[in-house]
């Protein structure tokens, strides 16, 4: 009896286990399995737009990673799709103008910058599945410009005086973190954008930057 | 020992599939950049390489495009990326957009211009960086070490002041902390890293081509900025020296590759490459 029990036990786990992976690996079935609402701008994308498909069939890819567990292979091997990361964002958003490219923050002097705001990552800013456009937190800037030193400062209240009152919520309100709007910065606080729009631009609502921009990203990764 | 089904269903399972795995077992996929014992080069020797490349490419821009093209009347400047100005890139501008190039690549190669006083003020070198730059202009050396923070072999090299053009135009500018810079100075250093301790050729040819792509790519886009000039140089076989001309990208790359092949080359047969140590 106990053993009728135990086998109608493992046949059941077999059956279930087998109609999820069919349910998870079905095409018309992939909003079951994404993780949460796509980012500003990416309502359209199709999965394999950030998750490239993973080379090999399935039976390969299972024979490469028992390989790696034998100590037979030096590297583990993609299931179904590759691990996203900031080389698939650049794939689309790379800019040559870019203020703020993320491999400098790779640099060994940026240590700061990756220790507290990891900022060598897009997702560091810009977390995917989010439904948002910004995810980080406004003042980022102190982990790099706290010694920041300009001659002929041109706004009237000058960057090091609002360094000293560690004012750093209101860098944005003058300067687009990536520099692509076409826009004046002004030289006047007063005329900085308020804060609410910056914020409300970060949720995903109206640009307030500027309309115009230097570069355009690509709708598709395969787009020449 | 009394064995149950399930065991024995268990152990079949298993059986088949290995057999499905391994015995009829599919092409095993291709490992990427897999170092075998006999073929592991180190990643300073590769370094030393891509510096050396760097080096070539850097007079070349400096010593043929910028200050030929400059008695020529060809503009270069730090707003050559604003659609209004007839500029192209200075040197570390150039090598900037390179680097840049290189991120976006597949490969894990970081490239990084610094100096102990640059013009801008964001380039100083500070905490490692600083420390071995320090020993760079000490010892004329350059310098490799492993970046616990970002765990990357990292190499940095000096650069040096190579055309007269470049120290007079630092001394000159209005931000810069220095103003007396002589021919052969070292004004900063280039800081390369990636994250492995060894590469196979073929991974090393990679990285090398990688880095003559982001060469061609960034020469490609100063040639589109110069379409757009009020008055277009000519873009053909011609170079600066020969008049309001720039070389083509092909042109431009044939020069560079001639210049830096033999030195890549022997860089690799002089190191001690395992390849060549077995074949004694």
């Amino acid at each position: 009896m106990i053993k009728k029990i135990m086998f109608n036990g493992y046949l059941l786990g077999l059956l279930v286990s087998i109609l999820t992976i069919l349910v998870l690996s079905s095409s018309y079935l992939h909003h079951f399995r994404v993780a949460g609402e796509m980012n500003i701008g990416h309502e359209n994308l199709v999965c394999n737009e950030c998750h490239e498909i993973a080379e090999g069939s399935l039976r390969q890819q299972i024979q490469a990673n028992i390989s790696y567990l034998l100590g037979q292979r030096q590297s583990l091997a993609s299931f179904n799709f590759k691990l996203p990361n900031s080389k698939d964002c650049l794939a689309c958003h790379y800019r040559e103008n870019d203020k703020h490219p993320i491999y400098r923050f790779n640099e060994p002097r940026f240590s700061e910058a990756r220790k507290s705001i990891k900022a060598q990552f897009c997702v560091s800013c810009h977390k995917e599945h989010t439904g948002l456009r910004v995810t980080s937190k406004v003042d980022n800037c102190q982990h790099c410009h706290q010694d920041l030193t300009i001659k002929n400062d041109p706004i009237d209240i000058s960057h090091q005086d609002l360094i000293k009152l560690k004012n750093w919520s209101s860098c944005l309100s003058c300067h687009d973190f990536h520099g692509n709007h076409i826009m004046q910065t002004p030289t006047k606080v007063k005329n900085r954008l308020e804060q609410y729009k910056i914020h409300q631009y970060m949720q995903g609502e109206k640009d307030p930057y500027s309309d115009k921009k230097y570069n355009t990203n690509k709708r598709t990764r395969y787009e020449d | 020992m009394k064995i149950n089904h399930i065991d024995m269903i268990a152990a079949l399972v298993i059986i088949l599939l290995t057999v499905y795995f391994f015995v009829q077992s599919p092409i095993p996929l291709p490992e990427p950049d897999a170092i075998n014992k006999n073929d592991r080069i180190p990643v300073n020797t590769l370094f030393k390489i891509l510096a050396e490349e760097n080096n070539q490419m850097r007079t070349q821009w400096t010593k043929r495009i910028v200050v030929k093209g400059k008695s020529a009347g060809l503009q270069f400047g730090e707003e050559w990326r604003t659609a209004q100005t007839d500029q192209g890139p200075l040197p570390a501008l150039f090598l900037r957009d390179v680097a840049a190039q290189l991120e976006k690549s597949p490969i894990a190669l970081s490239l990084f211009l610094g100096s102990d006083f640059p013009i801008n003020s964001a380039n100083k070198f500070t905490g490692l960086q600083e420390k071995y730059f320090t020993k760079i202009k000490t010892t004329q050396q350059p310098q490799f070490f492993f970046d616990q923070d970002s765990q990357r072999y990292t190499a940095m090299f000096a650069d040096k002041v190579v055309a007269k053009a470049c120290a007079s135009c630092h001394n000159q500018h209005s931000d810069s902390s220095k103003k007396d810079w002589q021919m052969q100075d070292v004004m900063g250093a280039t800081t390369w890293s990636y994250p492995k301790a060894y590469v196979s050729t073929s991974e090393l040819t990679r990285v090398v081509a990688t880095l003559r792509a982001a060469f061609k790519k960034t020469y490609t886009s100063y040639l589109n900025k110069t379409k757009t000039f009020q008055n277009p140089p000519k873009i053909g076989t011609q170079w600066p020296d020969e008049g309001y001309f720039v070389p083509s990208a092909a042109v431009f790359m044939q020069s560079f590759k001639q210049s830096a092949s033999l030195t890549t080359l022997e860089f690799m047969l002089q190191n001690k490459n395992p390849i060549l140590n077995n074949q004694k």
